[in-house]
This record gives structure tokens, sequence and C-alpha cells, in this order.
């Protein structure tokens, strides 16, 4: 009995063979094999864009070829990779110590104030000028190569090298940036001495928030728009102090003193502002926070702090407080921590007047309400 | 496993088929005028089917070959081989593995497999076949052919190597040229695609699968009047040669395609 494959003389009656170890008994075997299914594009017409496909191939080869040629022959790699991660580094590493000092240094100034005016309307030109200033940096690199390219190339590689920089750079570090420091832009919160519409604030981010806050903290939380009537708050974000925690009951009596289980909260720990609040009882549920609605505005006229209100604005769920407050970067002349003890003086409410301030009328798009 | 593809396959055979078997011709019990159906027949029809071009065929006839005769290792390559040139290459290592699992260590199985692993884009298991079909008994141009395609996506200058062995092997035919050229073309190096088309047409200027190879090589070249020549030559030797059909439809497609986009342009560029 022959094998097939290898040609052995087996003994009959074998089912394989002793040499190769292949099949001698072929009954029951499938010889049908098997076919991929028919998709919904018949193979004549896949076939037929075989042109365009090879066509598409030769003018991708011939990009290449021609950008290769133009670009990458004798190209210094090592200058370019220092270029990309420092500006100045390659020129430095080429022997131009003088301008790769001074381009370090002006993308160093450039990116510190950028930093500065992050969360402003100054942020956006501000990190336009640092990846410009850098994305020319790294053009100079290539000068040599660029010398015998045609203006079109010129253009392109410059938006090429734009566009990869930013991709890979400064849009994933910015987006870093905002999970571990994002910046809080004071926008129509009442002014404390703590905090003022305009500052700047620095507070922890999604990475970086702790997992429980603690009473006293003073936090960045968002606030949904609420409508009574003619009455509106803004939805936003506002920063306040944490007065009680998950658990706690808090109380309020004689429509000023607060209690915290029991334990009256002192005066200098309650809230940045002084606002009047109704007499109540709540027992925050596992996952809340209660903060004295104290620093968001409201629009057309008093709204009254009733207990929709306090309910709506006080509990905040973890979810929607970013994180603790960490440091003022604006106006510089208060760039520093952020002293949440300055608020003990105008939170008494015989520091200010016993009813609240007449709400201030802010426009609203323009348009000022009534 | 789609069935209709194989709906003519006459798997279940006629008394009339079934009596007509090898050892009927050899006892001479046939009657003058039976059509002979042995596996030795459709295994020369299959191999003529894919020498025109005509991979559905060629498979359909490889598999009648092995329901005559499931010892035959030419028939399962074929198979396998058929496959990846249908460009079902996951189907195409399938069944490799099980042609392999009836005949182990074959040459020519494992090169088919190496063939369809590349394609597929498992280049370490095609690799690895193509070492183990290399090492194996025995020596084909197919198997130096699969080797130099899998070469030909790393190193051109092996791959070239390779295809010269493939050529140089006892029994190497103009269909290796053109085996050769087709790869070329699948891994989208027009130029020596165009250079074994050449040999190829060179060995064999009457057959027309030569030719439409060589005119698929001048397409992928963009030199379409040549393409157009190669394939009215083609369908000038047979009128009803299907590849030649099919890609003289798709030329005269690309050039009416073309002059529009350049209509268009010269409209947006006035």
């Amino acid at each position: 009995m022959e094998c097939p494959n290898c040609t052995f003389n087996n003994i009959p009656g074998m089912r394989g063979c002793v040499r190769c170890q292949s099949r001698l008994d072929f009954a029951g075997v499938e010889i049908v094999p098997p076919r991929a299914k028919d998709t919904f594009i018949p193979a004549s017409i896949r076939e037929s864009f075989y042109l365009y496909r090879v066509r598409w191939a030769n003018a991708s080869r011939k990009v290449h070829a021609t950008s290769r040629a133009t670009f990458l022959s004798g190209m210094n790699t090592r200058a370019l990779v220092r270029s990309v991660t420092v500006p100045g580094w390659g020129h430095r590493y080429i022997g131009y110590p003088v301008f790769g000092w001074s381009a370090t240094l002006i993308w160093i100034v450039l990116l510190a104030f950028a930093l500065y005016l992050r969360g402003g309307n100054g942020g956006w030109p501000a990190y336009f000028f640092v990846a410009g200033w850098h994305v020319f940096v790294i053009t100079l690199i290539l000068s040599r190569q660029l010398r015998s390219a045609t203006f079109r190339q010129r253009i392109g590689v410059g938006i090429g090298i734009n566009i990869l920089v930013n991709a890979l750079l400064y849009i994933p570090a910015g987006m870093v940036l905002n999970r571990v420091i994002p910046p809080f832009f004071a926008y129509n919160v009442r002014p404390s001495p703590a905090i003022r519409t305009g500052d700047v604030l620095l507070t922890q981010g999604p990475w970086t928030r702790p997992a429980r806050y603690l009473r006293g903290d003073l936090v960045q939380y968002r606030v949904p728009q609420l409508t009574i009537g003619y009455n509106y708050g803004l939805a936003g974000f506002v920063a306040d102090r944490i007065v009680a925690v998950p658990g706690d009951t808090f109380e309020i009596k004689m429509q000023r003193d607060m209690y915290v289980n029991g334990d009256l909260i002192p005066e200098n720990k309650r809230s940045l502002n002084w606002v009047p609040l109704p007499n109540m009882s709540i027992t925050l549920g596992p996952d809340e926070y209660f903060i004295v609605p104290s620093a968001f505005h409201t629009f057309n006229g008093n709204l009254s702090f009733s207990n929709v209100v306090v309910n709506s604005y006080g509990k905040v769920k973890y979810d929607d407080i970013v994180g603790k407050v960490l440091w003022r970067i604006r106006p510089f002349h208060r760039f520093g921590p952020v002293n949440i003890e300055q608020s003990e003086a105008t939170a008494s409410p015989d520091a200010q007047s016993a009813t609240p301030t007449a709400p201030e009328t802010v426009p609203v798009n323009g348009v000022p309400t009534p | 496993m789609n069935e209709g593809r194989f709906s003519r396959l006459e798997l279940t055979p006629t008394k009339e088929v079934q009596e007509i078997t090898d050892e009927s011709i050899r006892a001479g019990k046939l009657e003058a005028g039976t059509p002979i159906r042995t596996a030795d027949h459709f295994i020369a029809s299959a191999h003529a089917a894919r020498c025109n071009g005509d991979f559905e065929r060629a498979l359909e006839a490889y598999t009648r070959a092995l329901r005559e005769d499931r010892a035959r290792i030419a028939a399962w390559v074929g198979q396998v081989h058929v496959l990846v040139e249908l460009d079902e290459n996951a189907e195409a290592r399938l069944w490799s593995d099980k042609a392999l699992e009836l005949f182990k260590n074959n040459g020519e199985l494992l090169a088919g497999k190496s063939r369809a692993c590349h394609r597929i884009g498992d280049a370490q298991g095609a690799a690895a076949c193509s070492d183990a079909s290399i090492h194996a008994i025995g020596s084909s141009s197919m198997r130096w052919i699969s080797r130099g395609e899998i070469m030909l996506a790393t190193a051109d200058k092996r791959a070239r190597d390779c295809f010269e062995r493939a050529l140089i092997e006892p029994g190497s035919d103009w269909f290796d040229r053109v085996q050769i050229a087709r790869v070329c073309l699948h891994a989208h190096k027009p130029g020596p695609a165009l250079e074994f088309a050449m040999l190829a047409q060179g060995l064999a200027p009457t057959h027309p699968f030569a030719w439409i190879t060589l005119a698929r090589a001048h397409s992928a070249l963009v030199n379409g009047p040549k393409a157009e020549e190669c394939c009215r030559r083609a369908l000038e030797l047979n009128p009803q040669h299907e590849a030649a059909k099919r890609f003289h439809c798709e030329l005269t497609n690309a050039r009416r395609a073309s002059r529009i986009l350049r209509r268009l342009k010269g409209w947006i560029t006035r």
C-alpha cells in the first residue's frame, strides 16, 4: 500500500503511513473546499476596481518617492527629533548654540504666558503663538531640504508640521492638563473677598480630585439652571464651601443658624457670602454634599431662597463637584492661594445689611433684563 | 460552505459515470465513445482551466478529481492555490490545514498555506510554512514562488533570487512566469510583473492568459494603449476568453472614466 505523500510501501490494511504519518484511508474525507460567502458587491464589480487600486498605489508611491527625494535626502533626523521635542535643541545639536538657546528661551516664555492665560480669552491666541513658534523652529531645521522645494511643497510641509505638532504634542498635553489642573474662570459669581468675577482659579481635575471631600473644602461645582416664575439662576460653574458631607443632617434654625448633626457651624465656616435661608432640615444621601448656594447669580429680581431653591442648588452630587480650588492665577496682583478665611468678615449677617443687596441686572446675550 | 457554487458537480454520480474508473479502463470494459472521467482527466482539465485563467472552473475540476480519487495530492494542492488566486485566503488556509492533516509536511501544501497566510497578513505563519516547504522532501517552482511572494513584501532583491530559483526548477514553464507576474502585480510591483509577463508571453504567445497578464502589467504601469493591444491579441486568440473579455471591459470603463475626469478638469481649469 503506497503512501501518496512519500511513496513508502506500507503493509496492506494500515490506516496511516509508517514513515510520514500521512493518512492512507480516505473514506469520509471532505473534498469540497469551503468558500467565502458572496458579498453584496459582485466579484466582477469588485475586480473592475483593480485598475483604480493600482493607479492609486502607483500615485501614492510616486508621492512618497518624490517627497523622500525632496525632503529626506541628507536630513539630520536627530536634530529634527530634538527640535520637535524642545524647540532650539536641534539647532544647538547642529552647532547654532546662540540661536538654539534663544529659541528655547522664547518658547519657554511663550509657554509660560500661554499657561498663565489659560482659561481666559487670551488663552487661545497665546497657545497659537507657542505652537507657531515651535513649528517655525522645526521648519528652520528643514531649511536645507526646503531650499529645493517648490512654493506648494513648502506650504504643504508647513501645514503638515503644524497639524502634526498640534495633534501629537499640544492638544494631548492640553487635554492632560485640563484633567489634572483645569482652570476655573469665575464669571457671574457674587463677589466675595475670596472670589470675584474675573478671577481665574486652578482647581483639581477629574484625575486629581479626592475620593471624598471634607467639611470646609472650597470646591468648584456645577449648578443647573433654575427658573421660578420670572426669576432664574444661570447654569454654570461656581465655587463655594462644603458645609455638610454624605450622611450628615443639616438644619437651619432661626433662618440663620446652621447645624450639622446638631452642632452649630461657626459663621466663618458656612459659605463665602451670606444669604437668607428658610428654616429646614435635610438628611444627605450617600453621594450628596451640602453647599450653601451663596455664590451664584440670580437674574430678574429677588430669587427667594425657598426650600426648592436650596434643595436644587444646595444638595450637590459628587459627580457635579469638579474638585477643590487650589490657586488663583489671575488677576496678577491677587496671585496666590485662595484664602477662604477672608470671607469671615462678610460671612456674618452683621457685617452686611440684614437684607441682601439688591441683585444686579446682568445683561443676558447683550440685552439687559428688566 | 456555499452549495450554490457547486450545484453542477454531480457529486451523486450516475450509474454510467460510476462505472467508468481507472480499473474499468485498464480492464478494457468501456464501449467506444464513452467519455472518460477519471481523476487524471479532471486534474488535466483543472490545470488547463487554471492556465486559461478560469479559476472557478479549475476549482470545480479539482474537486471532481478528488471525488474520483481522494489520494491525489495534486488536486488538493491545486484547490489551495486556486482558492488563493480567487482571493479566498482564509478558506485557502483552512483547506490547506485540512489537507496537511492528511498529507503530513507536504511541501506543495505548505507552500500554498504560506501564500494564504501571507495574503491574510500572518507574516510569521507565512515565513514558518515557507521554511517548512523548502525543507520538505522534493522541490518545485511553486515553493520558490511562494517564498518569493513573502520576500517581495520585505526585500526585493531576495524575492528576485527566489523567482529566478523557481524558473530554473525542472518542469518550469510559461505558467510559472505568469504566476510570478501575478504575484508581483498583487504586491503592486508592476515593473517586475511586466518583465515576467513578457517572458511568459515570449514562451507561450498563443496562450490568451499570458497576453492578459501582460495587459494587466501594462495597465498597472499606466500604459493604457499597450494594455489594450495585449487584450485585443488575447481576444483574437480566443474571442470567448472570459478573463480577456472582462479585462477588456475594465479597460474600456477606465478609459471612459479618465476621459470624463479629464473633461471635468478642463472645465474647472478653463
